[in-house]
């Protein structure tokens, strides 16, 4: 089921960006929440999925295994895709570059995703097979480094955002977009647990709306740098990936406890 | 300056992953296929 649910996070979401950046209301919005829509759809397995997992209640090991099989997909998937719906993905070039030979670029971002992501995971999964006494010694300060990191780039993402009030207000559409995106992905994810649907439906929509916005946002930086407004965009996605799913798993984790307490 | 935000934001996603790499169950890799 993990490959499967990966599989699904890496290639259905982002078909469902395509139809809906070429969809009718695709045109609609701006480039930056086009391009911020497209890169959360290409980028899967967000680090932080697990342990939000873990705190609501469903299987950790699950989203883990996900997570691992994902980040590694993703380094054929991204390029993948960028090339084949350049209009969706690529802005005509734009994750491949102005200049550059398509093959050549598609190489250079799977090389990026391996370097972020594939590396440093096998990296401290080495280290909890061989060394468990410090990987265990290491995991909480590093996972605390990580979490200050991150916070901090929120914040310096947020304490420039000076036109925070005037960008919202004049993408609505987009945010109606985004909002449409991840109740689909939350969808995705759920169909895709199959008939393990009531176990670990909620567990496998989270991992599969959970977009990894580092990545984004280290795509964003360095390719899509001309786009006004795009970091912010793909902090809102975050944002509202938060605002939907977890009342959703909420909703759906009482369901399911209502229905073990009925048996 | 551009350069500097991209390598922290790099850094940021490397550490985030080695965290969750080191988290995960030992025996995980047994439980890939699953």
């Amino acid at each position: 089921m993990a490959l499967r649910v990966a599989l699904g996070s890496c290639l259905l979401v982002p078909l469902l960006g395509v139809l809906l950046l070429h969809g009718p209301w695709g045109g609609a919005i701006s480039p930056a929440m086009r391009v911020a829509m497209a890169l959360m759809a290409l980028c899967p397995s967000a680090p932080l999925a697990m342990r939000t997992v873990r705190r609501q209640g469903g299987d950790h090991v699950l989203a883990a295994l996900v997570q691992k099989l994902a980040a590694t997909i993703a380094m054929a998937s991204i390029p993948l895709l960028a090339t084949f719906f350049p209009h969706a993905f690529d802005r005509g070039g734009w994750l491949a570059g102005q200049v550059s030979p398509t093959l050549h670029t598609g190489l250079e971002v799977a090389l990026q995703v391996a370097r972020v992501q594939v590396l440093p995971l096998l990296l401290g999964l080495a280290l909890r097979r061989r060394r468990p006494v410090l990987a265990d010694r290491l995991e909480k300060p590093l996972n605390q480094i990580a979490a200050l990191l991150l916070l901090l780039t929120l914040l310096i993402l947020v304490s420039a955002s000076h036109y925070l009030l005037g960008f919202l207000t004049s993408n609505l559409a987009g945010l109606l977009m985004m909002a449409v995106q991840v109740i689909g992905c939350l969808l995705i994810g759920r169909a895709l647990a199959g008939s393990h649907g009531a176990l670990h439906g909620s567990t496998t929509a989270l991992v599969t709306a959970m977009r990894n916005a580092g990545l984004a946002l280290l795509f964003a930086y360095q390719f899509g740098d001309d786009v006004y407004g795009l970091k912010l965009a793909i902090l809102l996605y975050v944002l509202l990936t938060t605002m939907i799913s977890t009342p959703v798993l909420r909703l759906s984790q009482r369901q399911q406890n209502d229905r073990t307490a009925g048996c | 300056m551009n350069l500097a935000i991209r390598l922290f934001a790099a850094v940021t996603l490397f550490i985030t992953m080695l965290g969750l790499g080191l988290g995960l169950p030992r025996d995980s890799l047994q439980l890939w296929l699953r």
